[in-house]
């Protein structure tokens, strides 16, 4: 065969078969634009001086081997159906005599053609994009800097390689497919008798188990902490769930269905029921699949906005003050000598301090049974059993609020992140009664909120009494510093920098010790670069779990189209008239259609508070914005859903018709 | 009173781009009388299948009519041919046309269930007639677990099931091997025997040979017919045979 001949032979085979080639060279086209993008963006020589630039670089780049992988999924999802659609096409062309070299080289000229076209309308796409994805990035960020996009030669040779390698590899996915095939069962391709499925009881038994599972997991969790650590059993037992639900359990349910004549035998369940038995078994892994990339890209773009939309609150939850200094292990008549450093630091850097707080306190790890305590003094690590503990004396409380309390020994005063239904409370052997703390009143901040923390406020015989009964020094306390700064961002950040020294705080060369220090307006920036980033890479992973999304329901109706017509055109010689047909087609591509959406969906609202309190272990503590957010997801999700189905639905009756 | 009478038939197809007119079938006139068991030979390309989908109400005429007992098929409207196809026509198809999503029961219930019958009615109406074709054990069975000649006495039970006016058969012995061929047009004498009318097209003379009359087409017209009298399948076989040839070796006698 002549070069040119192959040529504009592979060049006809991928214009017959535009039908399955748009779509994947699009697929093509859209992640290799969207990987380049994201490699341009980490590449940026700017990036990394911005001020959390090396974490938007790090998470950036971990978003763009997401979408790389999933890229190679969609690709080789698409390539598989492609091939299988050909087969009968390779098939006529070997029994016309065409030598599997020939045929090779056809293959071979149009993967060339199919790479060139996808890198090529990639990078042009990415080319045209980058200045608006570098101002969305900027305007997400809230970045000062601005960026100006800068063409980068290794973006353009990583994503070259990664999808030059993907399409070689399909290419010899086909390539071997070929060779191992004989024309024969080329030309007769996938018209060979299908099976009918069979009841799978034991998949169906542990899909129902572990989606149950899943769900009780999800709407049981009382906090944070717990919900983080079993989501991730959650999120496979319902993964596991899905794909048994589309498999077995749909199967189950349609044979039962069948088994009831008085249903089965009804003009329009007849066709349905039959129909959907063969697809679920056909397609139940494919439909699952579609429901969980939905899950996921809804979930992703749900929680990122969520968190990028609430930075503010975030902020003015965990930090009600401009400064926050914690300083661990203090000899408790330090305390001044701590205070005083810290005001000098707050004047050298040009603010003044308002608001000011400042206490030593006893925090230790206790075990609570109902209104019972038990110190733990021993233990450095907080498990998921235990409390955070706090004792302060009512002088310290007084001398910061201006409140009088009025204790008496065998009185304490009590605040706490969790419900405390009691009027006692107990902390070793001693009992006290207890007062409430209004909210407003209260001295101790809410900071972290992943675990449950009580506060208890004590005279100072009963702390003494107390620590005596541990055996706990009582000269060894933490300290507190809160204030609010006058000074500009700038001279915020410096004065936190200039108390942090590698993680101490340094009163004199013979006083320091170990300290956290936080700065409203430095967290600020670094809160933003993390949940914009999030929110960043959010977006690119919707769109390719979008496209996967889009791809797999097109090629399944495409598929099921041409099975369908041969079938329908039996149930027309029958006598189903063409409005009954249609009426069937309709109801079979609306329940596929949908299934996996409602699936998805519901797996939303399962697992809405299993979301609420993972996003509080990330601080965010707003309920009702995470739910707008969601919904907003929701929205435009089930618009691109519902503009997919009715393309696809037209191809689909072309092809019946 | 003939159940079916066809006047002055005419079919042209118009190619897609509406330049090239094919000329299905010219001018065909018959009729069929009740308990008949007609049999329409011709080559391929002739108009054979043309004429059957066209009394089969799949496809409307260019020209003519077509009466089924006594009623113009042309005067049904488009939406209720298709219940008029399951309650009055019966089909058994080349190709058998079972759905390998149906077992075979399913698919012999399928007009009844579209026509919304009791499934109890069904399956009193099933158990003698799979009785008679032989099928009884393979009800159960999927299409592509069964023969063809099982396939074909499927699909004949499928078509019988509304009691149609008129059962029409396409190439029924087309795709059956000469045993399952010589079953099947046995049970077709034993319906016919049975006062079920039947149009059969076929190009097989050992397949016209069992029915009461023979039409033969020629380039869209009905060139000759054929009776059987008093003859026995073997004499019209032969008689199908002279005429066949004659056919075939283009004599331009009417």
């Amino acid at each position: 065969m002549k070069p040119s001949f192959t040529f504009r032979f592979a060049l006809s085979g991928i214009w017959k078969n535009k039908q399955i080639y748009i779509p994947y060279l699009l697929t093509g086209v859209v992640n290799v634009s969207l990987f380049y993008m994201l490699a341009t963006l980490i590449s940026h020589s700017k990036l990394k001086e911005i001020y959390g630039g090396e974490q938007v670089a790090t998470m950036l780049g971990l978003g763009a081997w997401v979408v790389g992988i999933f890229s190679v999924i969609f690709l080789f999802y698409s390539n598989s159906f492609l091939i299988k659609r050909r087969q009968k096409e390779f098939g006529l062309y070997s029994v016309l005599g065409m030598g599997k070299k020939e045929l090779s080289r056809t293959l071979f000229c149009e993967f060339i053609m199919t790479t060139f076209i996808s890198l090529a309308g990639g990078f042009l796409t990415g080319l045209l994009l980058n200045r608006l994805v570098f101002l969305l990035l900027v305007k997400i960020l809230k970045l000062k800097a601005v960026l100006e996009p800068e063409f980068s030669l290794s973006a353009v040779t990583l994503t070259a390689e990664l999808f030059g390698g993907i399409f070689l590899l399909s290419f010899l996915v086909q390539l071997f497919r070929v060779s191992i095939s004989r024309p024969i069962e080329l030309v007769r391709g996938s018209n060979t008798g299908e099976k009918e499925p069979r009841t799978k009881w034991i998949l169906t038994i542990l899909g129902i188990a572990s989606i149950a599972t899943g769900y009780a997991m999800a709407m049981s969790q009382e906090n944070a902490l717990q919900a983080l650590q079993s989501f991730f059993i959650a999120v496979l037992l319902v993964i596991f769930g899905t794909y048994c639900l589309f498999i077995a359990v749909s199967i189950a349910i349609l044979k039962l269905l069948r088994k009831k004549k008085s249903f089965y035998y009804k003009p329009g369940n007849f066709t349905a029921v039959s129909g959907m038995l063969y697809r679920m078994k056909q397609n139940g892994v494919g439909l699952a699949s579609i429901s969980i990339l939905s899950t996921m890209v809804l979930l992703t773009v749900a929680t990122t906005l969520s968190l990028y939309a609430g930075i503010d609150d975030v902020l003015k939850d965990r930090f009600p003050v401009d400064l926050s200094v914690n300083a661990y292990s203090v000899t408790a008549e330090n305390e001044d000598r701590f205070t005083e450093a810290i005001r000098k630091a707050i004047t050298d850097n040009g603010n003044t301090a308002s608001d000011e707080t400042s206490y030593t306190y006893y925090l230790y790890p206790a075990s609570m049974d109902k209104n019972k305590v038990e110190i733990v003094p021993d233990s450095d690590l907080f498990t998921m059993d235990m409390v955070q503990f706090t004792i302060l004396t009512d002088k310290e409380y007084e001398k910061n609020t201006g409140e009088s309390l009025g204790l008496t020994p065998g009185q304490a005063a009590l605040e706490s992140s969790a419900k405390f239904g009691y009027d006692t409370i107990s902390v070793g052997k001693s009992s006290f009664s207890i007062t409430k703390i209004d909210k407003d009143k209260s001295l101790l901040s809410q900071e972290a909120n992943t675990i449950t923390m009580y506060n208890l406020i004590l005279t100072e015989s009963d702390l003494d009494q107390v620590l005596a009964e541990y055996g706990l020094d009582k000269n060894d306390t933490d300290y507190n510093y809160k204030a609010n700064l006058s000074g500009t961002k700038e001279q915020q950040v410096a004065c936190a920098a200039a108390l942090n020294i590698e993680g101490r705080i340094v009163v004199a060369p013979d006083l320091s010790a170990s300290a956290y220090v936080e700065s409203k307006a430095g967290m600020l920036d670094e809160v933003a670069s993390i949940y914009g980033s999030l929110f960043f890479i959010g977006i690119f992973l919707g769109i390719v779990f979008l496209l996967g999304t889009v791809l797999i329901i097109y090629y399944k109706q495409i598929s099921e189209g041409y099975d369908d017509a041969a079938r329908f055109s039996v149930m027309r010689k029958v006598g189903m008239s063409q409005g009954e047909i249609r009426g069937t087609i309709q109801r079979q591509i609306i329940l596929v259609f949908f299934l996996p959406l409602l699936v998805a969906v519901t797996h939303i609202l399962v697992a809405y508070r299993y979301m609420t309190q993972i996003l509080q272990v990330m601080g965010f503590v707003n309920p009702t914005l995470f739910m707008l957010c969601t919904g907003a997801c929701l929205l435009v999700f089930a618009l691109v859903y519902g503009a997919v189905y009715l393309l696809t639905a037209k191809a689909y009756y072309r092809i019946v018709k | 009173m003939p159940i079916l009478e066809v006047n002055q038939l005419k079919k042209t197809y118009v190619t897609r781009l509406g330049s090239v007119k094919v000329e299905a079938l010219k001018n065909v006139t018959f009729s069929v009388d009740e308990g008949e068991y007609v049999a329409i030979m011709g080559e391929s390309g002739s108009g054979k299948t043309t004429l059957l989908n066209l009394v089969a109400t799949l496809d409307r005429p260019t020209g003519g009519e077509i009466l089924l007992e006594g009623k113009s098929v042309s005067a049904i409207p488009e939406k209720k041919l298709a219940k008029f196809r399951r309650d009055r026509l019966g089909f058994v198809f080349q190709d058998f046309n079972l759905l390998d999503t149906f077992n075979v029961r399913d698919n012999i219930y399928l007009p009844l269930v579209l026509s919304g019958a009791n499934h109890k009615e069904m399956e009193s109406r099933i158990e003698p007639l799979a009785e008679k074709l032989h099928i009884t054990d393979i009800l159960k069975k999927y299409p592509y677990e069964i023969s063809g000649g099982q396939k074909q006495r499927a699909a004949v039970a499928r078509a019988l099931m509304n009691r149609p006016a008129m059962l029409m058969a396409d190439e029924p012995t087309g795709a059956l091997d000469s045993k399952a061929s010589d079953q099947l047009l046995k049970l077709f004498a034993e319906i016919n025997r049975e006062k079920q009318t039947i149009l059969m097209v076929t190009h097989s003379a050992r397949a016209a040979c069992r029915a009461s009359r023979v039409l033969f087409i020629r380039d869209g017209e009905v060139y000759h017919q054929l009776y059987r009298g008093q003859m026995n399948d073997d004499e019209l076989y032969h008689r199908i045979s002279e005429t066949w040839t004659v056919l075939a070796t283009g004599g331009e006698e009417k």
